[in-house]
């Protein structure tokens, strides 16, 4: 008698489905026209097609193929089955076939295309109406893309990455915003200047913002100040060196003007003051990236509100944090579980209550000592062995002149390693240095006994060559293997 | 509170509310019928042995979290977390397992329906093609040209 079997409801089939992998379901599409069947869409959900190409994509050894993915033909007897389609380069009309079902868009002429002058036009709203997120790479747009933009009912999400908006077009292009709830823009230009004055963004939730040309931090600020509902905000400008003074935002930064924002990412050259404005008009912030912002009083004050719920935080490179702020941090931030810090004094470090922040997870820090401060070692490992939750340790070094009297943390039982013992759940070690900590065959030993799931090291762990490689290689028979730095 | 459910082959059961609502059609049911709870809860597709099986389940994750949407449940984005006492429960012959699959679908007890659906996958994924067949004695139904597309397409999907 044959097996009873669920596996003919076509629910639980696709449930079944969502466990395999897709050389698994490969297999499942070669028992019988029934698995077929059921199986198929899934074959067809996302789609990648490459046509005409003037060189080949993502590799330079030639032997790439010029096209990939299925013929027109076949594409358009499956249009119905395709949920996300990747267009890469001039696909042939592919763009013009009606997809009943289409979810996701991208179309991507970073690689060359047969002309690059004509601009795409696409008529989204008849052709795609279920389309709901959309992307262009490197595409020249032309204006009655935007306007179908703002006619379609659906789209939600656009994504723009090496695109040029140019001033003709730019009220158009904001008008076609004003319906999304994600953008995010990648070296995209928009000529014109500012964003036209009523123009409001009351949807948008998710906002990124890399490398903005053409746009100053503060008609950055000033389109994010247009997006009231955002949870997700991220404005990156061009590379920022310390040398560059901070330029004042022309802008009134209003009381919670984000009162929904958990997640901050901003690498952009404002003021203190700015920033602290900023942090005070947020809601209760999750995730805070600073990388390279200039945190004074002002912005510290702020970022103390937020000190309560910060899960993760990056002060990596504001070279103007001080010790004593990441002394706050770590006796002030009970739920922090990634901390991303710079050079820290020890001893601002050592004064104060106890470290809070016992969820720990990952910690990038770099610890100095003064020349008369050996002692402080093992109040420093003293204070790190609270940390049990700790998986990811990072010690590195900001490479300042003034800083060449001061000493790093010693990793070495003679300076008080064994505190760490309690570290148990650590996985990866890195020493980021630009010189070597002196770990020899005692400390290897030591690891290999208290730290059992300790998989990963990486930078150089002893000056003596020889010596190194010993300790590399010790490290590998146990399993700890050594890899590049971040 | 106390809820009564009868399998197909007419043996009854009593459970504790919260558990007995683990299963959507039972907790469906239950706000329907609130009046008239003197009868048991007749569940027509499952039998006595899957049942017990079900309620075993069900009383061992009563205090879990629901998940109400089917979207986190796909398995592709996170697993579910199987806990050893998942693990035991899962040690039992094929048929058992399809039977329990079965009455999970009918009665919707969702975290009971996937960790069945992961059993029915770990076995379909070392298997050929032939051998799932054979397993489930399904004909080869395909003519040379189907499989020939079949492998045409391969070229360029994933799958």
């Amino acid at each position: 008698m044959p097996l009873e079997t669920p596996l003919e409801i076509p629910e639980i089939m696709l449930l079944v489905a969502s466990c395999l992998r897709d050389e698994e379901l490969a297999q499942c599409l070669r028992v019988s026209r029934t698995w077929r069947d059921l199986f198929r869409p899934l074959r067809w959900r996302e789609v990648r097609v490459g046509h005409k190409f003037r060189e080949p994509p993502f590799n330079s050894s030639g032997d790439y193929p010029r096209c990939f993915g299925p013929r027109p033909v076949d594409i358009y007897h499956h249009r119905d089955l395709i949920l996300d389609l990747t267009l890469f380069g001039d696909t042939a009309g592919l763009d013009k076939y009606n997809y009943p079902n289409l979810h996701k868009l991208a179309i991507d002429y970073t690689c060359g295309t047969g002309d690059s002058e004509q601009k795409v036009d696409l008529a989204l709203t008849e052709m795609f109406p279920s389309l709901i997120d959309l992307r262009f790479e490197k595409v020249p747009v032309g204006v009655t893309s935007w306007i179908t933009l703002f006619a379609h009912h659906h789209i939600r999400i656009l994504t723009l990455c090496n695109i040029l908006v140019n001033t003709d077009d730019a009220p158009t292009f904001w008008k076609a915003c004003a319906k999304l709830e994600n953008l995010e823009m990648d070296r995209v230009i928009i000529q014109g200047g500012r964003i036209p004055a009523d123009m409001m963004f009351d949807r948008m939730r998710t906002l990124y913002v890399w490398e903005a040309k053409e746009m100053d931090e503060t008609s950055l600020i000033d389109l994010a100040l247009r997006c009231p509902k955002l949870e997700e905000l991220i404005l990156a400008t061009v590379v920022i060196s310390p040398d560059t003074p901070p330029k004042p935002i022309n802008l009134p930064i209003p009381k919670e003007c984000w009162p929904h924002l958990e997640n901050l990412q901003l690498e952009c050259n404002i003021q203190d003051a700015d920033l602290g404005s900023i942090l005070e008009g947020v809601g209760n912030l999750i995730c805070l990236d600073l990388h390279s912002c200039t945190m004074g009083e002002q912005a510290f004050r702020a970022l103390g509100l937020h000190f309560s719920t910060l899960v993760e935080l990056n002060l990596q490179n504001c070279f103007s944090a001080t010790s004593s702020m990441f002394r706050d941090i770590m006796c002030s931030c009970p739920e922090l579980e990634v901390l991303k810090a710079n050079n820290v004094f020890a001893n601002d470090v050592t004064e104060g209550g106890p470290w809070v922040c016992q969820l720990l997870r990952k910690l990038k820090i770099c610890f100095l000592f003064g020349s008369s401060e050996t002692y402080l070692q093992l109040l420093i490992f003293e204070r790190l062995s609270t940390l049990v939750q700790l998986e990811c340790l990072t010690l590195y070094y900001l490479d300042f002149e003034y800083y060449d009297e001061r000493r790093i943390l010693e990793f070495r039982l003679d300076f008080g390693l064994s505190h760490l013992e309690s570290l148990k759940q650590l996985t990866t070690l890195d020493f980021n240095y630009p010189y070597v900590p002196q770990i020899g065959m005692l400390e290897v030993a030591w690891m290999k006994t208290n730290w059992q799931n300790l998989t990963r090291i990486s930078g150089e762990l002893n000056d003596n060559p020889n010596e190194n490689e010993r300790v590399i290689s010790a490290l590998s028979k146990r399993g700890i293997y050594r890899e590049w730095s971040e | 509170m106390k809820v009564t459910l009868e399998s197909s082959d007419g043996q009854v059961f009593t459970v504790d509310k919260e558990v007995a609502e683990l299963s959507v059609i039972i907790k469906e049911m239950l706000v329907i019928e609130q009046a008239n709870q003197d009868h048991p809860i007749p569940l027509l597709n499952v039998g006595a042995v899957e049942l017990a099986k079900v309620i075993e389940y069900c009383e061992h994750h009563r205090n879990d979290p629901t998940i109400d949407d089917d979207e986190d449940y796909d398995s592709r984005k996170k697993p579910i977390e199987m806990d050893d006492w998942d693990k035991q429960f899962t040690i039992v012959n094929k048929e058992m397992m399809f039977e329990l699959i079965l009455a999970a679908n009918s009665m919707q007890v969702k975290p009971l329906l996937h960790l069945g659906c992961r059993y029915a996958a770990d076995i379909v994924k070392r298997m050929s093609p032939t051998e799932i067949r054979d397993l489930f004695q399904i004909d080869d139904d395909f003519t040379p040209e189907e499989q020939d597309k079949i492998e045409w397409e391969k070229q360029w999907t994933k799958l």
